[in-house]
């Protein structure tokens, strides 16, 4: 115990020197991470009130059903725990358990296992519970103020958050010591990655098959009410049940009682624990060394590599970013989200013909743009960035910033063509899908993803970090919290740049209640639009070449490495 | 070929280098010495025009090489002391990443990659990911890259750590010929006997500012000279004496003791 103390004073000492010592300059992203975090549970919150004040004025006649959709729906929302730390928590965890820089010396002193492996829990366990406050806490949130819950539920609630982290980080810790003793770290990685993406495909594909049966019923407050009821997840006794009637101890109209609520979370987060720490005692370590074996991977690419014969040193760092991308498993699955995003919304809308042709054809030109806008911020926000601790290579190289400037701005922006290019496709395959002539997509998506790369690159050009490198690198706290607020940053900016040009191009659609504008003839309006976009685009293009192709000067020539 | 005048460099109120003025002919083997936190990578980092220096100029073969470094770029290589490469590539992709940089003729590019691979043994795992490379095997990558475009300065930030002997002794035999074919080499190291049997002339830094400069012999001559020891004092000897190392011989004399 007071060893691990030990170990947390000092981690406390690194975390107060990085916010005390790190300036405004690096606590800005940080800070604009925190606030778009808040906003994310604000408007969580609020949905879930709004969600229970519906449901309640719904079946005020019936309480039965109002109860049963209620429990439903906390079950619902505690099993949603688990997803999400499935999605990102088996990550934190191998990170801190078998990717710290600190557990190279750690190990190596006379500290206990048992003390080492519980300050890495206990690290793991707060990521975790930041992971998920602002989803299912918000939410827990909003549900209490909608039912006018008593504090004591508040109290419960936050309780109750805790202990369901403390179990699935337990469990995720047994069978990663298990795992991690049988097979070595690149497998794992690989497992982690492959299995987190599986998930959130299978709900992915869910989900929209979820939506295509719902839009084909007829939605009725009761129907859709008696469905939910229906559902019966807490039909088994599993700890989400647990979780829920936890939750619902202290709501008035449940009669759920102690021992079949907390009683037995409590005692299965303590079985868990003690089991972890148990096991770690005794596998930590040799489960540490073995995950630092390296098992290289062979590519006999050694003939295709020879045929390739590209121009100068602008066609040399294209080609070298997108081999990179290339095996990035983040982009070919983006592209496959995207593809099944979008295809199944376009079959949804084809085969509903209810609805103006018009809007069904702004509605995806916008999904069109809004969702390349985030592909944008996973890639092209790391495009310079990516040259990681090889920047070396490139600082050494005698290349002019403008040719550096242009190789970047097309390694950003050919992720960006090629997926939306795909989807595209798609969605002028299915049959019957209202989307604007090619002539007039292909141009404006085009345009609109050089502005997008254009702004991702500059935005790494003036924040370049080169220590999280490639867009899933970077393994300590501080090069998650800078990739968090760099990825975020983008999206940000890209969506309001996409909701701008897309308010351009749909400029002639609102331009009749506008004063000035409503006198003009459709065309001329539409032209207007058009121009507006058209300047837009080539003015920000220009305007980040230049101020761009000036910063990787000084960044080339080491001017701010002071 | 290498000229460098009033180099300085601060960060903050350290000064890393200080007025160093220094002068490399062409086709020498030049051996930068001194202690840890020197301003020797600081040093070789503004030469290779890749850190702005605070004040001064640095010359290659006449080029400022701030002034224009894509020029000057062109005409030199370096290596640092961590060879940090490409983990997503493997060394041919790499090799051919650098010979579309240098716009060399492909072909040929393809010949000395080839050529230099199998030189250092690496042309078995030429199309491995470099992801899971020895320190010692990128460094080997990255010195097949310095070479590759045939540079006429080679800037080597401590070359020879984490390599095996005899690769060791094959880079030493190499900057032997590449010096007799009028590259010129300056070359950091901590490895004294390597400065001692390689170098033409070494220049000892501490604190940012140049102890010495001379041959092997000249500086022997040197502190021969001050010294009242009969013995032919060794570089060892002479670095220790310079950088006020000498405490240590103390020191360990001592705990023998």
């Amino acid at each position: 115990m007071r060893e691990a103390a030990l170990i947390l004073k000092y981690d406390l000492l690194a975390m107060r020197n990085s916010l005390i010592k790190g300036g405004l300059k690096k606590a800005l992203p940080g800070s604009i991470g925190i606030l778009v975090t808040l906003m994310l549970a604000f408007f969580i919150g609020s949905g879930g009130y709004n969600m229970t004040r519906l449901t309640r004025t719904i079946s005020a006649g019936n309480p039965d059903l109002m109860y049963a959709t209620e429990f439903n729906l906390m079950a619902g929302t505690s099993l949603a725990i688990f997803v999400l730390l499935l999605l990102a928590g088996f990550r934190v965890i191998y990170q801190n358990f078998y990717e710290s820089e600190d557990l190279f010396f750690l190990l190596a002193t006379p500290l206990s296992t048992k003390s080492i492996f519980g300050v890495k829990f206990l690290h793991s366990f707060n990521q975790n519970l930041l992971l998920l406050l602002p989803f299912t806490g918000a939410f827990w949130v909003g549900y209490g103020l909608g039912v006018e819950a008593p504090p004591v539920y508040y109290f419960i609630a936050f309780f109750t958050l805790l202990l369901a982290n403390a179990i699935f980080t337990a469990l995720a810790s047994l069978l990663l010591l298990l795992i991690s003793s049988l097979i070595s770290s690149q497998k794992m990685k690989q497992f982690l990655t492959v299995g987190s993406m599986l998930l959130i495909l299978i709900m992915v594909l869910g989900s929209q098959y979820y939506s295509s049966l719902t839009m084909r019923m007829r939605v009725e407050p009761d129907s859709l009410l008696e469905v939910v009821a229906g559902w019966n997840i807490g039909a088994s006794l599993f700890p989400h049940i647990w979780i829920s009637k936890s939750l619902l101890l202290t709501i008035h109209g449940f009669a759920f009682s102690f021992v079949e609520s907390l009683l037995p979370l409590i005692l299965l987060t303590l079985i868990m624990i003690l089991a972890t720490l148990s096991l770690a005692r005794r596998s930590f370590i040799s489960g540490w060394s073995f995950s630092h074996d390296y098992a290289p991977a062979r590519h006999s690419n050694r003939k295709r590599n020879r045929g390739i014969k590209l121009f100068g040193g602008l066609g040399g760092i294209v080609k070298k970013d997108l081999l990179t991308f290339k095996r990035l498993p983040l982009v070919w699955y983006n592209l496959l989200v995207i593809l099944i995003i979008m295809g199944f919304m376009g079959f949804n809308l084809a085969s509903n013909t209810g609805g103006s042709a018009n809007f069904t054809r702004g509605l995806l030109l916008f999904m069109l743009l809004f969702i390349t806008a985030q592909m944008g911020s996973n890639l092209s926000a790391y495009v310079l960035s990516m040259e990681g601790s090889s920047w070396w290579v490139i600082q050494q190289s005698p290349l002019q910033p403008a040719a550096l400037y242009r190789a970047k701005l097309l390694s950003a922006s050919i992720p960006s063509l090629l997926n939306s290019g795909a989807v595209l496709l798609v969605l002028y395959l299915i049959p019957g899908v209202p989307m604007h002539p090619w002539y007039f997509t292909i141009p404006v998506l085009m345009l609109s993803i050089s502005l997008f790369s254009s702004l991702c690159l500059l935005l790494d050009i003036y924040g370049p970090n080169f220590e999280i490198g490639l867009p899933q690198g970077g393994s300590s706290r501080s090069h998650r919290s800078a990739r968090s607020s760099k990825t975020l940053g983008a999206m940000f900016l890209l969506t309001i740049t996409a909701g701008l040009i897309f308010a351009l191009i749909s400029f002639s659609s609102y331009a009749k209640f506008l004063p000035v504008f409503s006198t003009l003839s459709p065309s001329f309006q539409y032209s207007i639009g058009i121009a507006l976009f058209l300047l837009v685009v080539t003015g920000g293009d220009y305007i980040c070449y230049r101020t761009g192709k000036k910063q990787l000067a000084n960044l080339l020539t080491g001017k701010n490495d002071d | 070929m290498l000229q460098t005048v009033n180099l300085t460099k601060n960060y903050g109120k350290l000064t890393a280098v200080n007025q160093l003025n220094l002068e490399v002919k062409a086709g020498e083997l030049f051996g930068f010495l001194g202690p840890n936190g020197a301003g020797k990578t600081t040093t070789i980092k503004m030469m290779a025009g890749i850190l702005t220096p605070t004040q001064g100029q640095v010359f290659l073969d006449g080029i400022d090489v701030h002034r224009n470094p894509v020029q000057a770029k062109s005409l030199l290589a370096y290596v640092p002391d961590q060879p940090n490469l490409y983990e997503k590539l493997s060394p041919r992709e790499f090799l051919s990443f650098i010979a579309d940089i240098y716009r060399m003729d492909r072909t040929k590019a393809e010949r000395q990659s080839s050529h230099w691979l199998e030189i250092f043994n690496l042309s078995d795992r030429a199309d491995e990911l470099m992801g899971g490379f020895s320190h010692g095997m990128k460094q080997k990558v990255s010195l097949i890259a310095a070479l590759l475009h045939e540079p006429k300065v080679i800037f080597l930030d401590e070359p020879t750590v984490g390599l095996d002997p005899g690769s060791a002794r094959m880079i030493k035999d190499l900057l032997r010929t590449l010096c007799q074919k009028g590259v010129t080499i300056f070359m950091s190291t901590h490895i004294l006997e390597i400065a001692e049997r390689m170098c033409d002339r070494v220049g000892i830094i501490q604190n940012g500012q140049l102890l010495a400069l001379g041959s092997i012999e000249e500086l022997r001559a040197r502190i021969h000279h001050e010294s009242t020891d009969s013995s032919s004092p060794t570089l060892e000897d002479l670095f220790l004496e310079l950088t006020g190392g000498a405490e240590y011989t103390e020191i360990s004399q001592m705990l023998e003791e």
